[in-house]
């Protein structure tokens, strides 16, 4: 037998948030810079699960996976039976700020993916004096909403489909064709896991409640780096979208990714580890000029 | 036909997928109706139609003359070659890219697709593995020719 125990750990922590008591799982791993890295909407943190283990990182980081609340192994609220799930921006930002608080990071480097990527920015936005730098994977300011019709995010929550199946089988079009099987499949589990309604709720975010285009993008990168990554192969994120913001904040930094698609973390680690480096160098040196002055 | 359609009722995936689902579906080529004495089997190459009737996931081909009790799938014969490529490009290369990025127009029964996305995301793999099988041979013949 050839067992391997990763050094990730994972733990539990329980919050009050307003009226609603969490209990919120996260795994973590390394120490130095906290890295606080926020899944897409449907899935979990297991979508970092190379990242958290890999030592190059976690030699220089603080690696930290939460699930948000309803997902992956979070408690929904008490009380999830009576209501609908749906995220907004606010609930979103006051429960990063409120996890942040609970495991007391200090200006942690935010990365998140699609709805993560976008919430990166409204962090960005509105709390610069809390984070240290921003990654958004897959940032658009908008998901097309008005193209969308919201009916279409009901075959989520139909009783007469297997919403899981339904979920897996969308999102496996947002996979680049060139992504090992291996990870392909592994992050459709995780989209073919999620509680019912939680996929839908999350999307009320990302197409509506968090649209981004009305906003200027007012980040000062010289406090606040921002580092977008895109791939090529995501059409409901595409890499335009983010070169965009990039040209709209001075000083942002932009690569598109060849050969990865929507979820570039969870989907092909080994080639998204390859443009994270770089960043994550950066963003290091970024730091030990902050610290030296 | 008959050997994809063989296939098909022997890939273990696609039956254990499709074991409580019938339907019918049709794949066309949006410039149907100019050659329909074309050849049917190769739908990126010509313009056809070809309809598969699913019982309970076996799979027949289908009467394209008799009302659709189901949903079909239109692209136009770019859009199917280019889904059909070695490595497809972005937009092109899954069946859920290719309807919300307007390159394929679902009629029909969307819930019959939906509620069975893998099945039809997997017969729509098979029948790609079955034309790229198709186009190599021809690149073969042709190579052949040219000696």
């Amino acid at each position: 037998m050839n067992a391997v125990i990763d050094d990730v750990i994972g733990r539990y922590v329980n919050l009050k948030l307003n009226d609603e008591s969490l209990r919120i799982y996260f795994e973590e791993s390394g120490s130095g810079i906290p890295l606080l890295c926020l899944h897409t909407a449907g899935a979990d943190g297991r979508q970092y699960r190379e990242i958290v283990r890999n030592k190059s990182i976690t030699s220089r980081f603080r690696v930290i996976t939460p699930d948000m609340p309803w997902h992956g192994k979070s408690s929904p609220p008490t009380g999830w039976q009576d209501q609908e799930y749906q995220l907004t921006t606010d609930k979103y930002l006051e429960y990063i700020l409120a996890f942040m608080d609970a495991l007391n990071l200090d200006q942690p480097l935010v990365m998140g993916c699609s709805i993560g990527g976008r919430v990166v920015l409204h962090l960005a936005l509105q709390h610069q004096d809390k984070i240290g730098g921003i990654i958004g994977l897959q940032s658009g300011l908008d998901a097309g909403a008005d193209d969308y019709d919201p009916g279409n995010f009901d075959y989520f929550n139909r009783h007469d489909t297997h919403a899981g199946y339904s979920a897996a089988a969308s999102m496996a079009a947002l996979i680049a064709p060139q992504s090992p099987d291996d990870h392909r499949w592994e992050t459709l589990w995780h989209y073919a896991s999620g509680g019912p309604g939680v996929f839908k709720g999350d999307l009320h975010y990302y197409a509506y409640d968090g649209d981004l285009r009305n906003q200027t993008l007012t980040i000062d990168t010289k406090k606040c780096p921002v580092y977008l990554l895109s791939g090529e192969y995501d059409w409901s994120a595409p890499p335009s979208g983010a070169e965009g913001i990039a040209q709209m904040i001075p000083g942002a930094y932009f690569k598109k990714m060849l050969g990865m698609g929507h979820f570039p973390m969870s989907e092909n680690p080994d080639d998204f580890l390859s443009y994270l480096a770089p960043v994550l160098d950066d963003y290091c040196k970024h730091t030990d000029t902050r610290q030296s002055r | 036909m008959d050997k994809l359609i063989e296939q098909l009722n022997s890939d273990n995936i696609l039956q254990r997928l499709g074991a409580h689902y019938t339907t019918q579906i049709q794949f066309i080529s949006a410039t149907d109706g100019s050659d329909a004495e074309s050849d049917i089997e190769d739908i990126a190459e010509s313009t056809s139609t070809v309809q598969f009737d699913i019982n309970k996931g076996k799979v027949s081909i289908g009467d394209i003359d008799l009302p659709l009790d189901g949903f079909s799938l239109t692209g136009s014969k770019d859009t199917w070659q280019k889904y059909c490529a070695e490595i497809p490009p972005p937009e092109f290369h899954e069946l859920t890219a290719l309807f919300y990025m307007g390159h394929l127009t679902l009629n029909g029964d969307m819930h019959a697709m939906q509620s069975n996305l893998f099945y039809v995301r997997r017969l729509l793999e098979l029948w790609r593995a079955d034309q790229r099988g198709r186009d190599d041979q021809r690149q073969t013949q042709l190579k052949e020719r040219g000696k």
